[in-house]
């Protein structure tokens, strides 16, 4: 999947913008019993981490409801299982290094209910470059991040993007798969896709530090956040809202991806 | 009074038949010379009646003698004329279009169409009738009035999209001069593509649709297009905020031949200029549709005509994308009378339905291109052996090509050409219908439909899948070669009784059947739908329904009364999986599921045709559910569309000679929608966490729609109509879709926006005629 075909879901929304009004309502919340939410992840460079939560009803205040009295394992293919420590309340972590092209397996065993899941690391792709170019946007000129690397061939790729402005993580999710452009050279533009709820845009401005960090996941890691995106973001007004398709068994939410990672950072002149 | 018939008769004598009884037959026309389908012909002192067909035809036994036979047209009032007949007589009758009362002839209407045409959930209308009800922007739209019937559910706040009894957009069949229209909206589906200058006559059918139409399972709307004057040249247009209309029409030959050049272009994207904002006044957005109809008839018992149709949308919003698509249709119509008892009708036509979508960025520069187009041919032999039967015969063949998508790029972008391979198919039908009237009182109508589709092979891929959707065998066929063949048949049964003389019942049940599908996900349409064909893992959709209904008459033909109950059933409904990326290129069966629907609901629509004060009441209630393993655990669901109460009121008043006042007013209970029961944070933001699909509902939505319309030029050369109207007139924010983001103004809070389209718009719009 690549960001401009992607786009044209944003079309009636953004046609819908330019004519519609907008008013908060209240709403009656059915409050579902609270679920377990796990948001593991093991990268290349020996940070491995695994957040355990639990969800909370709409009408609170949003917060990380973490949970203690986890025990969290990793275990490489063929290994012998790592576990990870509680930093602080529903933050499990280690300094362990994953290697591309191996296997990691999640265990979360919690109040007597065991989630896992399993995610193969893929092979590193090269972060080349990161620049700033200036697009029309509907008229107006906005500052966008370029991501460049050389997509291999003969294999599928997908990749994560995460974009931090002056430290500040947007929360926006950017992935893109390789299928129109495999084996090519790509300059990836983290494009705002213009949703309605703007609760995690950021402009970058003139000034700002703009870091990118550029994971290569796994399918099922790209399903889940092209999921999140389409459906479970609660801002596309004309998507199905439905559950974003997770790796974890036994009835968590969330996921577990095992992806190397890079960074770059950029100061916009 | 006088008689109201013109002097357009032509009277032909046929050969004697042996018997006292001799067939009256002909063409009914308007005095223009357009065909008028389904007028209803009566003999007033013999009581004998028939219906005329959809090309206009008529057959009516009389016995030997004078007869006063009563022409009833839709739209043009009641009108008669004496007749002598000592043999089989050919009578062509042109019906003048001011309506008139009727003078010293006192018709007891018993037989008409509306109570004893057997057919359940019918409706048709001539574009003339909804001439004066409001129009959002001053466009009429006939998709939009026919949402004000009971049964009909818009797609949204001014859409033109519909549903019909449960089912959803794609299950309509929508036939422009009998090419099939695949995608009937402009401008994200806010307009449809029928122009009104251009349409003559609407036929809906929302129950059982006779066994001469199949290939959706909600309904068939078949719309004409106007033949044009065969008399006299004539000018019409229009002047409105959004649009300019023209339409020329008149005679090649004077009586013998017609045609009809109708045009409509908009042009919003002038009022996007005068936003100062750049980020709107860059942008484009435009339509047009272009109409043609030429008519010959070719001595007294051939008819040819050519139709075509091309509209196309250009949307483009600058710097980020621009999207492009257009319908091209196409039919040619042949009309041939063999003799009194042997019509036949043979058509080819054509559609073809594109669209392209692009993007420009420094770094990207791409195009998605794709089509959907279709050839077909189709025959019916319409053959009255006698006054009681009268059987349809025919047979159809469509070759239908689907391009799914292809991507190009121009000079500066790294992008892969992928060339999705074009999906050919072929349906083929065929049917028998007979309308038999087996007593004074009866009337049934039942047939067979029989569909033969097969999916052929080439360059795309075909796949064994798991129950998991993963795909565990791919195959490939030659071209030509056929991949799977689906045959079904379709039967088709109703009956209508006449309790008395101004009420009937009437009963069906059809079976139908759909072989192409709009897989779509987003809630409005979108130019990501897409159609498929039926493949080896995509199943035919089919529909069974049982309607029943009693029909009354009141105050000499004033007042209609219909009720209706339906019950339907609906196998192998289509819905995305849950996260499935509708525009990777994966195999698509992989990220669909199946599984069945049911609709049932009763309708009600109290209508007044006569007076200076017309309109009609129509209320519905129904329940719309879907049953699709993988979602919704498994469980029964509301669809979308399922909305519990639905009102409309519909009213027109003609105040004076010049004024016309006109109102509508609709109520619905709220869309199902998908609403989160909890929330949690993952990578730093809210995600939403889901338990039922469409467990909630949007607010009800109501509006009320005004309009008055004054004749301001009334020569006998020109007349010039001027249109005021206000959409929403009492500006309810009605909700078009809710999202949710965290609120700005208190750290935590999640809100939930709701979003309306359309708050008091008001136009203005002048008609003119010379």
């Amino acid at each position: 999947m690549i960001f401009p075909l992607k786009k044209l879901w944003a079309l009636p929304t953004l046609f819908c913008a330019a004519i519609s009004c907008r008013k908060a309502i209240d709403i009656d919340f059915e409050n579902a019993a609270p679920v377990y939410v796990i948001e593991g992840k093991i990268d290349n460079n020996g940070y491995c981490s695994v957040l355990v939560s639990l969800s909370q009803n709409v009408s609170d205040a949003t917060a990380f409801i973490g949970v203690d009295s986890a025990s969290v394992t990793v275990t490489e293919e063929g290994g012998a299982a790592v576990s990870l420590r509680r930093i602080s309340k529903g933050v499990y972590q280690q300094t362990y290094k994953g290697v591309p092209g191996k296997t990691y397996n999640l265990a979360v065993n919690v109040k007597g209910n065991l989630f896992t899941a399993s995610c193969k690391m893929p092979a590193k792709v090269n972060m080349d470059g990161l620049t700033i170019t200036t697009e029309s946007i509907s008229g107006s000129r906005r500052y966008v991040a370029n991501v460049q690397y050389a997509d291999p061939a003969g294999e599928a790729n997908y990749y994560n993007f995460v974009q931090t402005i002056n430290r500040k993580k947007a929360g926006i999710v950017y992935v893109a798969d390789d299928r129109i452009n495999n084996g090519t050279a790509v300059t990836y533009p983290l494009l705002y896709e213009g949703n309605f709820a703007d609760s995690y845009s950021a402009e970058i401005k003139k000034g700002d530090t703009v870091q990118v960090e550029m994971q290569s996941i796994d399918p099922v890691i790209y399903k889940y956040w092209y999921s999140v995106k389409a459906s479970a973001s609660g801002e596309d007004i004309m998507a199905t809202p439905a559950n974003p398709v997770t790796n974890l068994q036994g009835g968590a939410l969330g996921y577990f991806s095992a992806h190397t990672a890079q960074y770059k950072k950029v100061v916009v002149k | 009074m006088k008689c109201c018939l013109l002097a357009v008769i032509v009277m032909v004598t046929l050969q004697a038949a042996a018997q006292k009884q001799y067939l009256l037959t002909g063409l009914i026309t308007s005095e223009k010379g357009e065909t008028l389908p389904y007028a209803s012909v009566k003999a007033m002192e013999q009581g004998a009646a028939a219906t005329a067909d959809k090309n206009g035809y008529y057959a009516l036994p009389l016995t030997q003698g004078k007869h006063t036979i009563a022409v009833d047209g839709t739209g043009y009032g009641l009108q008669t004329l004496e007749v002598e007949i000592d043999k089989d007589t050919r009578l062509n009758v042109g019906l003048s279009e001011v309506p008139n009362e009727l003078g010293r002839v006192t018709v007891k209407s018993t037989r008409g169409s509306h109570l004893m045409q057997p057919v359940t959930g019918y409706e048709k209308f001539l574009l003339k009738d909804t001439r004066n009800l409001p129009a959002m922007l001053g466009e009429r739209d006939i998709l939009k009035t026919l949402q004000l019937l009971p049964g009909v559910k818009s797609a949204g706040d001014g859409n033109s999209g519909f549903y019909v009894r449960g089912g959803s957009a794609d299950q309509n069949l929508v036939l422009l001069d009998g090419a099939p229209v695949y995608n009937a909206s402009h401008f994200m589906g806010f307009f449809s593509v029928f122009n009104a200058d251009a349409i003559k006559e609407v036929s809906l059918y929302k129950g059982s649709m006779p066994a001469q139409y199949g290939g959706r399972l909600s309904s068939v709307l078949d719309i004409s297009t106007s033949d044009g004057d065969n008399q006299s040249w004539k000018v019409n247009g229009g002047i409105g905020l959004i649009s300019t209309r023209l339409s020329v029409e008149g005679p090649i030959t004077k009586d013998k031949s017609s045609f009809l050049i109708s045009g409509r272009r908009t042009y919003v994207d002038m009022f996007l200029k005068l936003s100062k904002d750049s980020a709107i006044n860059s942008n484009k957005m435009n339509f047009y549709d272009v109409n043609a109809k030429f008519s010959w008839s070719l001595g007294k018992n051939d008819k040819i005509s050519v139709a075509a149709y091309s509209g196309h949308d250009l949307l483009s919003l600058s710097g980020l994308f621009n999207i492009a698509w257009g319908n091209r249709l196409g039919s040619v119509h042949w009309n041939h009378h063999f003799s009194n008892k042997l019509v036949t009708n043979t058509a080819v036509s054509y559609s073809n339905f594109n669209y392209t979508a692009g993007v420009a960025q420094t770094n990207y520069n791409i195009n998605i291109a794709s089509r959907i187009k279709d050839l077909s041919g189709k025959t019916e032999w319409i053959f009255t052996p006698d006054n009681r039967n009268k059987i349809y015969i025919g047979g159809s063949s469509a070759f239908r090509s689907i391009l799914p998508g292809n991507v190009q790029s121009l000079q500066k972008s790294a992008i892969n050409k992928t060339n999705q391979p074009i999906r050919h198919s072929v349906e083929n039908a065929l049917y028998v219908n007979n309308e038999w009237t087996p007593g004074d009182k009866w009337q049934i109508s039942y047939g067979v439909r029989l569909t033969g589709f097969s999916i052929l092979g080439g360059r795309g891929d075909f796949y064994q899948l798991n129950p998991q959707g993963h795909v565990t065998d791919t195959m490939r066929y030659g071209t030509r070669e056929v991949v799977k063949t689906y045959i079904n048949a379709e039967p088709r049964l109703s009956a209508s009784f006449q309790l008395n003389p101004g009420s009937s019942v009437k009963a069906s049940y059809s079976r139908t059947v759909q072989n192409l599908h709009l897989i779509a996900s987003a809630t409005a349409s979108s130019p990501t739908d897409r159609w498929v064909a039926s493949t080896n893992i995509i199943r035919p959709e089919i529909a069974d329904q049982v309607s029943a209904g009693y029909y009354k008459n009141l105050g000499n033909n004033t007042w209609q009364l219909t009720t209706e109950v339906y019950y339907k059933t609906m196998q192998n409904q289509i819905d995305y999986r849950n996260g499935a990326d509708i525009l990777d290129n994966q195999a698509l069966e992989s990220k669909l599921l199946y599984g069945k629907g049911r609709a049932y609901g009763i309708e009600t629509l109290v209508k007044k045709k006569k007076g200076k004060f017309t309109g009609w009441v129509g209320y519905t209630l129904s329940k719309t559910e879907r049953q699709i393993d993988g979602i919704n655990n498994n469980q029964w669901y509301n669809a979308r569309q399922d909305r519990t109460h639905e009102v409309s009121v519909v009213t027109n008043y003609e105040l004076g000679q010049r004024w016309s006042l006109s109102a509508s007013w609709v109520f619905y209970t709220g869309n199902a929608v998908t609403l989160p029961a909890g929330k949690y944070i993952i990578n730093n933001r809210v995600v939403y966490y889901y338990t039922e699909r469409n467990g909630y509902r949007m607010p009800a939505y109501h509006r009320l729609d005004v309009s008055a319309s004054a004749h301001i030029i009334r020569k006998k050369r020109l007349k010039a109509d001027l249109t005021f109207g206000v959409y929403n007139a009492y500006g309810r924010e009605n909700a078009y879709s809710l999202f949710f983001r965290q609120s700005k103004t208190t750290p935590g809070k999640t809100e939930a926006i709701q979003v309306s389209l359309f708050k008091y718009v008001p136009s203005i719009s002048c008609d003119f005629k010379f």
